[in-house]
């Protein structure tokens, strides 16, 4: 393991992302997905790369107080079916502006009952949230301590790739 | 004002490479990367300096022969604002494999095609964008019947160098000829490597920068040292297409932690 924490992620998939999560909801202020990651080998395990991209149904939220209220059972499912795809999942939203966006109040307090929560039930693979913005990206982890922790660099990979968050930089 | 701008400037800084093979052409990259002030530069090769290799590899002297050529070039830059970090050991090592895929970019400068496609399969694993160069020269009886090379861009999902055919089982069984088919291990190529490294930086600056914004990059530049032409490769374009070899979805490890 050498550098600091990364996250790859292709530019094609990003964007199907940030699609889906953009659209028109009648059922929650904002819609979540589930976003399918590995290590990127035994030798990197500070390297996680995004493979794949799920989005919730209209099924799986439920109504409550918070922004984007869903059933923890279908995210439990969901995760169950990654790790048949020998994945781990980072839950993913969408913050509707441009710019490094941060993690809510909300955001961390959902994360921190949901995260460490798939990390027990299935620790050999990363599991943690993301956040992206129109432009950009942020993404939690949980550690081996089961606590979260931020990806110091998250990288769009396509033909233009710039360093779209470095940890400390950003705004919610 | 630089005509990459603040932000392409940070993005130049913020960039972390690593470039496997430090000789003729790697040399010639780390040194331009160097002066770009690339934030880290991971230099990987296992081989020391060989008296064959002073006519071109950038910055080294008799007194470097024996030296691990990674550690030569490290010293030299060392005024620089980068981060040098040499691996002196094999691409397939941990340590590695280990800097590759923590990197931006990767920039494959080596002689042997099962190295170059050993370099992008641990790319496409940790999907880390590579740009490679080559260059042979091949010489029958006294005369040089071609001196050709090659830049190319393999970005994950897109075509690799197999689907582009730099990597295929003719190139492979190919791999125990000599850099110049015919001659001897000292060959004035430093010039034709300087060409070739330095457009593998445009691209990276390209991409790192996005400076050249509308303008499609190329994928496979074909170099005719004889007639003196780099262009793009007729049958592999800009056109977006699929590579059947690596898929997004089988990227990264399958195992895991234990």
């Amino acid at each position: 393991m050498i550098g600091p924490s990364r996250l790859h992620m292709p530019k094609a998939l990003a964007t199907t992302m940030r699609d889906d999560l953009a659209r028109p909801r009648r059922i929650a202020a904002e819609r979540v997905g589930i976003v399918l990651v590995r290590y990127a080998s035994v030798y990197a395990t500070n390297v996680i790369v995004v493979v794949g991209y799920e989005p919730a149904p209209d099924v799986a939220y439920v109504k409550g107080r918070a922004a984007a209220n869903f059933d923890v059972r279908w995210l439990m499912t969901s995760a169950e079916k990654a790790t048949e795809m020998k994945c781990g999942v980072l839950w993913a939203h969408l913050h509707e502006h441009s710019g490094s966006p941060r993690f809510s109040p909300t955001d961390m307090q959902t994360s921190r009952s949901i995260c460490p929560a798939l990390w027990l039930a299935c620790p050999r693979f990363p599991q943690g949230a993301l956040v992206l913005s129109d432009n950009q990206a942020s993404a939690l982890i949980v550690s081996d301590r089961q606590r979260l922790k931020s990806i110091d660099v998250v990288r769009e990979i396509g033909r233009i790739q710039r360093t779209i968050q470095r940890d400390g930089e950003g705004r919610g | 004002m630089s005509f990459l701008g603040i932000d392409g400037l940070t993005a130049i800084r913020d960039s972390t490479v690593a470039i496997v093979g430090c000789g003729g052409g790697g040399s010639h990259i780390a040194e331009q990367l160097a002066r770009l002030s690339v934030g880290r530069i991971y230099l990987v090769d296992h081989d020391r300096l060989d008296r064959s290799n002073l006519s071109r590899v950038i910055g080294s002297s008799a007194e470097d022969v024996g030296e691990p050529k990674t550690e030569i070039i490290a010293r030299r830059l060392s005024w620089t604002r980068t981060d040098l970090v040499p691996i002196s050991s094999r691409v397939q090592s941990p340590e590695a494999i280990a800097a590759l895929q923590a990197s931006d970019y990767v920039f494959g400068s080596v002689d042997r095609f099962r190295a170059r496609d050993d370099i992008e399969r641990v790319c496409r694993q940790a999907l880390v964008t590579l740009i490679d160069i080559g260059l042979g020269i091949r010489v029958e009886r006294n005369v040089v019947v071609s001196a050709a090379g090659q830049v190319v861009l393999s970005i994950p999902g897109e075509p690799c160098m197999r689907c582009m055919e730099v990597v295929n089982e003719t190139n492979l069984a190919r791999d125990k000829e000599e850099y110049v088919e015919g001659g001897a291990p000292d060959q004035q190529v430093i010039s034709m490597n300087g060409l070739l490294a330095s457009e593998a930086v445009n691209l990276f600056l390209a991409l790192a920068t996005g400076y050249s914004i509308g303008l499609p990059l190329p994928r496979y530049l074909v170099y005719n040292a004889l007639r003196h032409e780099l262009a793009p490769h007729p049958f592999f374009g800009t056109d977006s297409a699929i590579c059947p070899h690596y898929p997004l979805e089988d990227a990264g490890d399958r195992v895991g932690v234990a």
